[in-house]
């Protein structure tokens, strides 16, 4: 039997960085399933399987962009840390801002990994396959029916 | 200092005019008081001594005792008691202070005893009648005639009554003390003339109308009683006129006691001489007492002299500095004020009137001075005062006040609580000075501050956020650009490759630039607070992070051992990156050699790296510290632009200056200067 792809599930706003987030995990080689949402509620919406996102899959891994409208990643981080159930998700915030304070508040959160998006696009799509190889190749997760 | 308000003030506060001088004549008037209770005191206990030795002749029977001569009348028993009593009473109230706080129990019982003592003998003379108090002690062996034996005078039962009636108003205040000292001069009277009257054997004095005689002995007795009764309270009365500092007090002091003892004197010697029948002893006695008297007039003359020098002196005093002060004053265009706190009533020079905007001559209080105030400053102000009232401090107010219709009108006064001897302010006074100028300029100058800070915060968020805005559209820019390249260089014609390339090249460049000025504007929203920074430890930071280029050029660092500064470590660390840095980027076909030095200056350090580069053109020296200035093409040599900006930016952040001193082809030599903190510029040698 094949085994199913991974599931990745990306928090971005901005239509060109989805894209190019897609085109760099395809130049990596990884083989995984994105499911894409474009603001922090959406993002706990899709991880407790609410309103449109009864049906959405466990996430292995989630992208977690910070500067989102509505609701920050940094907020997201919260809300997390505030339900038990949600905390078995790794999550690794991925932005431009190389920002001291930025990083500092989201390692206080408890994030999984911080990765400032390298320019030139070669640059990201190695820092991409770099992030997926660890997370959804190297690290044992929790099985998908702890939760 | 004690301060009196009455016009022995200015004598007072005069150098020179005191006891302290060399003058015999002026003194305190604390020490007259001393003086004069002493002698109280003394008259107390020899009046004691001379009326227990008489009580003495009497129970011990010796005649001459009660007696001065034979044949004369005797001091009775019951006066002797009496005046005993009265000495007692007097030694009792010349130990106490001035104003006890309680009046001795026993003062009014014994004062009441010696009444009804007079009483009792006055009126069995009026009455005719005999209790048996006369000879109630002692039997009266000097009286052979008929009448009544032991009984005194009349005069004497008088001056008792009154005397003892002196003692119970003592202390009373008001007007039964007035009173008491009438009552007790009244007696020095009687007893002067008794004594005058005896010294000249005129009877009339001692024995007046149809009463019996007085003794010599009570007639003294009762003058000296009197006297130290007129002396045991010094600080009221008249013998409060004695302790006059002045040549008043002098002229009381020296002349009273002549004229109403030593004349009398000198005019019995002169009888008992010429009773003598002898010219001679009267020629020397009139001689001695001309020749006393002229000394005496000479002596208190040179007394008062001196005194009227000494007030000059002390009114030229206070007229010259008086002068001084009206003068300062008027050049500092302000007025003085002088605030008597217990009675509030404000005095106020002629320029205060001016300065507040009330007609000259008003009675001036807390009131009407307050009401001149500007409402929104009146608790400033008098929490201020109060404040500097309780803690022995200046008064120091900045306020407004009222000038309706006209422009605002703003007041600095400034003054001193001066405190009496309990500790409680008694007056305020200081100085008002317009400062309504010096406030516009203030005003004006901290409003163009605001919106220079204000402006210069919303520079810096303008920067902040457009360089964090302008980065994620770059960045995609760049990264499809490279895809494009990457995926479809193969399908692109030539042209359209280049054009490419040109995109991809300026997004970078755009994106480097977008970093410098994050870079930039983090100077200040990123500043750390300033600490102490050994220059030493900056430089070598700053050398590990150029290691690479130094390898690369074979370039070498000289330095010296450098102080400490007062900044932020970071930001320093900085500054030796990019004059080091562009010394080795800058070089010419030389190994590049850095010189790093410093030198102490009077309040600040001035550093310096000098280079053996290509040198800066001193026509660009200014240019070359402006954000993307550029000489050079940075194809030959890389950068933004943003180094020596970053560099100005620091070092003035810093309160220092920085500068280039190059010549073309001559290498650079940029300095900077740090302030030194305040230990540093006294002392000496480095704190690294």
């Amino acid at each position: 039997m094949k085994k199913p792809n991974a599931i990745l599930l990306l928090a971005e706003d901005n239509e060109t960085d989805i894209e190019l987030t897609r085109l760099s995990i395809e130049q990596s080689g990884v083989k995984v399933d994105v499911h894409v949402v474009r603001d922090g509620e959406q993002c706990l919406a899709f991880l407790r399987r609410e309103g449109a996102y009864a049906n959405a899959p466990t996430p292995q891994l989630v992208l977690l962009d910070l500067h989102m409208p509505r609701m920050s990643g940094l907020e997201v981080l919260d809300e997390i840390n505030a339900r038990p159930e949600l905390r078995v998700h790794p999550v690794v915030v991925l932005t431009t801002s190389d920002n001291d304070s930025d990083i500092g508040e989201a390692y206080k959160r408890r994030c999984s990994g911080y990765v400032v998006k390298p320019i030139g696009f070669a640059a990201f799509a190695t820092a991409m396959q770099l992030v997926l190889g660890y997370w959804l190749a190297l690290v044992a997760l929790p099985s998908r029916r702890s939760h | 200092m004690k301060y009196r308000r009455a016009e022995g003030a200015s004598l007072e506060l005069a150098p020179g005019s005191s006891e302290a001088g060399a003058d015999p004549a002026p003194r305190s008037e604390a020490r007259n008081q001393k003086m004069l209770l002493r002698l109280s005191r003394a008259l107390a206990g020899l009046v004691l001594i001379a009326s227990s030795w008489v009580l003495a002749g009497w129970f011990l029977g010796i005649e001459s005792w009660v007696r001065i001569v034979p044949d004369a009348v005797s001091i009775k028993t019951n006066v002797a008691l009496g005046i005993l009593l009265l000495a007692v009473l007097l030694l009792q109230a010349t130990g106490e202070a001035s104003t006890p706080q309680r009046v001795w129990p026993w003062r009014r019982g014994l004062a009441g005893f010696v009444v009804g003592l007079g009483l009792v003998t006055a009126s069995q003379s009026i009455l005719q009648a005999d209790y048996g108090i006369d000879e109630l002690l002692v039997a009266d062996f000097t009286t052979a005639s008929a009448g009544h034996p032991g009984r005194m005078s009349e005069v004497s039962a008088l001056c008792l009554i009154l005397l003892g009636t002196s003692f119970i108003a003592l202390d009373r205040g008001g007007r039964s003390e007035q009173i008491a000292r009438v009552l007790s001069l009244i007696v020095f009277g009687i007893g002067y003339l008794g004594v005058i009257g005896h010294l000249f054997e005129s009877e009339s004095l001692y024995r007046p109308g149809e009463m019996t005689a007085q003794s010599i002995q009570s007639s003294g007795l009762f003058m000296l009683i009197a006297t130290g009764f007129a002396l045991a309270r010094p600080d009221r009365g008249l013998a409060h006129r004695l302790t006059n500092k002045g040549s008043a007090g002098v002229l009381l002091r020296r002349l009273l006691p002549v004229v109403l003892f030593a004349a009398p004197l000198i005019a019995w010697l002169m009888t008992r001489a010429s009773a003598y029948g002898d010219g001679t002893l009267a020629a020397y006695v009139v001689v001695a007492e001309v020749a006393l008297l002229v000394a005496l007039v000479m002596w208190t003359a040179r007394a008062m002299q001196s005194i009227a020098v000494a007030r000059e002196r002390a009114e030229s005093h206070v007229r010259t500095s008086e002068e001084r002060l009206n003068w300062a004053l008027q050049a500092a265009g302000g007025g003085a004020w002088d605030w008597d706190l217990a009675r509030n009533e404000a005095w106020w020079s002629p320029e205060m009137y001016d300065l507040w905007l009330v007609s000259t001559g008003t009675p001036m209080h807390l009131d009407n001075s307050v009401a001149r105030i500007d409402p929104r400053d009146r608790d400033v102000v008098a929490g201020t005062m109060k404040k500097a009232i309780a803690d022995h401090s200046v008064y120091r107010c900045e306020f407004r006040i009222l000038n309706p219709g006209g422009p605002e009108r703003w007041m600095e006064s400034r003054g001193r609580a001066i405190y009496g001897n309990s500790g409680r302010a008694e007056r305020l006074l200081g100085i008002s000075i317009d400062i309504s100028a010096q406030k516009r300029v203030e005003l004006s100058l901290r409003q163009a501050n605001e919106i220079l800070e204000r402006n210069n915060a919303e520079l810096h968020r303008f920067a902040m956020v457009a360089s964090h805005d302008l980065q994620t559209p770059l960045r995609t820019i760049g990264s499809f650009a490279e895809l494009l390249v990457s995926r479809y260089a193969d399908r692109l014609p030539d042209q359209g490759q280049q054009w490419l390339s040109h995109i991809a090249n300026s997004a970078q460049r755009l994106q480097t630039m977008v970093k410098a000025l994050l870079q930039y504007a983090r100077i200040d929203s990123k500043a750390e607070p300033f600490e102490q920074v050994p220059m030493d430890v900056a430089l070598s930071r700053a050398l590990e992070l150029l290691e690479t280029p130094l390898s690369e050029t074979n370039g070498s660092v000289e330095t010296m051992p450098l102080p400490a500064v007062h900044g932020d470590a970071t930001q320093l660390v900085q500054v030796w990156l990019n004059l080091i840095g562009n010394a080795l980027k800058y070089r010419s076909e030389l190994l590049p050699v850095v010189e790093v030095s410093v030198e102490r200056r009077d309040r600040d350090w001035l550093f310096c790296v000098t280079d053996n580069g290509i040198g800066i053109d001193a026509r660009h020296s200014e240019r070359i510290f402006e954000m993307f200035e550029r000489l050079h093409d940075a194809a030959v040599y890389p950068g933004t632009g943003i180094g020596l900006a970053i560099c100005r930016r620091v070092v003035e952040r810093h309160g220092g200056r920085i500068w280039v001193e190059s010549q073309l082809g001559e290498g650079s030599r940029f300095c900077f200067t740090l302030p030194m903190s305040g230990s540093e510029q006294s002392g000496q040698g480095w704190s690294s």
